[in-house]
């Protein structure tokens, strides 16, 4: 079975989406704990639902909290350009360091940016889209948004691996 | 291993700069005691990235500095306070102050746009502000030059940001002071407000702000130091934003309207006047005063009468519907998204919202996830 660990956007659009529990049936979730601190509310239509992640989730074993040492965050900040460090959250860049220690997980992500990052870190073949994740998990839902898609990650990609090769 | 003590060391030093105390920053860490806090900066307990991450929050300061990869950027910014607040919340209001005003610059940079426009004063001698009359003269050429019409609350804040370059922003300053500004070589004019103010005192305390950015380069700061010299030129910005908010032609022709309709001016009359040039009562009764409307006495006991304040706070509560934000930040940020220049993460930062706020926040703009098609334009 696969291990991913997911972005705070993607937590928060699957649960808004009602598809965060089915999929815990079907894989191993493991999150950051900047992540984890970052998911405090969903939204279902308008309404905005408070969420207790870490005592609903990580108490109850359902996710993995894994955490990044600072030796792990220096080793990638050495890693990613100036211009990516600036403007990468904090939530993402946990992850990163999370995923660059452990390189059996694969990271799904909704963000320009952090997608952007992996091929810095060598990480291209470490990352896969909402889309897919959901295809894989054979999970169906309703119209995605467009970061979502396979198409913004695969785009995404390509830019950060250009990036690279220009020295960036 | 990184060198303990050398973060230590640096987390320390990250907390002083911001003026926090030990107990202060351990609640704001989320430690159940400040000694937690006393033996990370002792060096006798290891440090996690998740902690690093919330410690550069709080301290705005980037990771690379605590973690010994980037160097510690000891400027400060010489902001100027109308009524400067304890020295600790100064501190920590100035370096978040400072740090936003980076990522501005940074933004920009990153975005490739050339530069925001420059601000300019006209301002360049301190004879043209020597007396009441002139600061007047000011406050009318800053009006027509700032097109900000007749009522010129409603248009000032964007006048400033898109035609001046000012970044406005806005920051729960609560009672620990009010408004502050600076011109910086390098981040421009930035002007910071009280969100936690009503709309109407905003609107005025942006105009005594601009006054401050007007006459930046007269006055040094040790001058500045100079009590009596302060006070003059606190009178001064005030008159200023007085006058710029409400101009004495369209007050006059205002309160003749109201005097056509009901034959006098009622307290009620006063409060709906003050409502539509986005000002207090008080400011509007000496504002009369000076323009000769109404005398001394009567401005005074308009602006102190408890049944006036009472219907003005009744009256103007749906003014203070919706949290005002900079727009160039906003919009810079937007733009950042847009190109992947940040994450998402640090856009709900920089735009002070939730992170499941993000879609709705940017369906609100209009903006797509990308650039979307291009357009030709003809020759003209």
């Amino acid at each position: 079975m696969k291990l991913w660990i997911l972005d705070a956007d993607v937590i928060i659009d699957l649960l808004s989406l009602g598809v965060f529990d089915n999929l815990l049936k079907h894989c191993q979730l493991h999150l950051s704990t900047t992540v984890i601190e970052e998911v405090r509310f969903y939204k279902t239509g308008k309404a905005k639902i408070q969420i207790n992640f870490r005592t609903d989730y990580v108490n109850t074993r359902k996710v993995i909290e894994e955490s990044a040492t600072v030796d792990d965050l220096k080793e990638i900040t050495e890693l990613l350009p100036m211009a990516i460090k600036r403007g990468i959250g904090p939530g993402e860049l946990e992850s990163l360091a999370v995923l660059n220690k452990n390189r059996n997980l694969v990271f799904c992500s909704m963000d320009g940016l952090a997608i952007k990052s992996l091929p810095f870190l060598d990480l291209s073949q470490n990352g896969i889209s909402v889309e897919k994740l959901l295809q894989k998990s054979g999970i169906s839902t309703k119209i995605l948004k467009e970061p979502h898609m396979e198409q913004y990650f695969q785009t995404k990609l390509k830019d950060g691996q250009e990036l690279k090769i220009k020295g960036f | 291993m990184m060198e303990t003590h050398d973060l230590a060391l640096r987390l320390k030093k990250a907390r002083e700069s911001v003026g926090l105390t030990l107990k202060s920053a351990a609640d704001k860490m989320g430690f159940s005691n400040y000694q937690t806090l006393g033996s990370i900066e002792n060096g006798a307990r290891e440090v996690k990235a998740a902690e690093i991450i919330k410690f550069s929050k709080i301290y705005y300061c980037s990771i690379d500095v605590l973690i010994g990869t980037g160097d510690h950027n000891d400027e400060k910014p010489r902001l100027l306070w109308r009524r400067a607040p304890e020295e600790h919340v100064r501190k920590m209001i100035e370096k978040r102050v400072h740090k936003l005003a980076e990522q501005c610059v940074w933004l920009q940079e990153a975005l490739t746009i050339s530069s925001r426009r420059k601000f300019k004063t006209f301002v360049s001698d301190r004879e043209e502000i020597a007396t009441n009359f002139k600061v007047d003269d000011i406050a009318r050429q800053a009006r027509k030059s700032l097109d900000l019409g007749r009522r010129p609350s409603l248009s000032l804040k964007d006048a400033l940001e898109q035609q001046m370059g000012v970044v406005v922003i806005y920051d729960a300053l609560s009672d620990a002071g009010s408004a502050a500004s600076m011109v910086h070589p390098r981040y421009g004019a930035i002007v910071v407000i009280n969100s936690n103010e009503s709309p109407w005192r905003q609107n005025y305390d942006l105009a005594h702000e601009l006054f401050h950015l007007y006459t930046w380069e007269l006055f040094t700061q040790d001058e500045l130091q100079d009590p009596v010299l302060f006070h003059d030129i606190e009178r001064k910005a005030d008159r200023f934003a007085s006058t710029l908010l409400l101009p004495s032609e369209e007050i006059q022709s205002r309160v003749h309207q109201k005097l056509d309709e009901n034959k006098k001016l009622s307290k009620a009359d006063f409060v709906d006047i003050a409502r539509e040039f986005g000002v207090s009562t008080q400011a509007l009764a000496y504002r009369m005063k000076n323009a000769n409307l109404i005398s001394w006495e009567v401005a005074d006991r308009i602006a102190k009468n408890e049944e006036v304040l009472g219907l003005s706070k009744d009256r103007r509560w749906d003014e203070r519907e919706k949290a005002p934000k900079s727009e160039i930040l906003t919009d810079l940020a937007i733009r950042g998204l847009r190109k992947s220049i940040i994450s998402r993460g640090k856009f709900a930062e920089l735009c002070g919202i939730d992170r499941c706020d993000i879609d709705d926040f940017i369906n609100e703009k209009g903006i797509l996830y990308n650039d979307g098609e291009s357009f030709e334009i003809m020759d003209s």
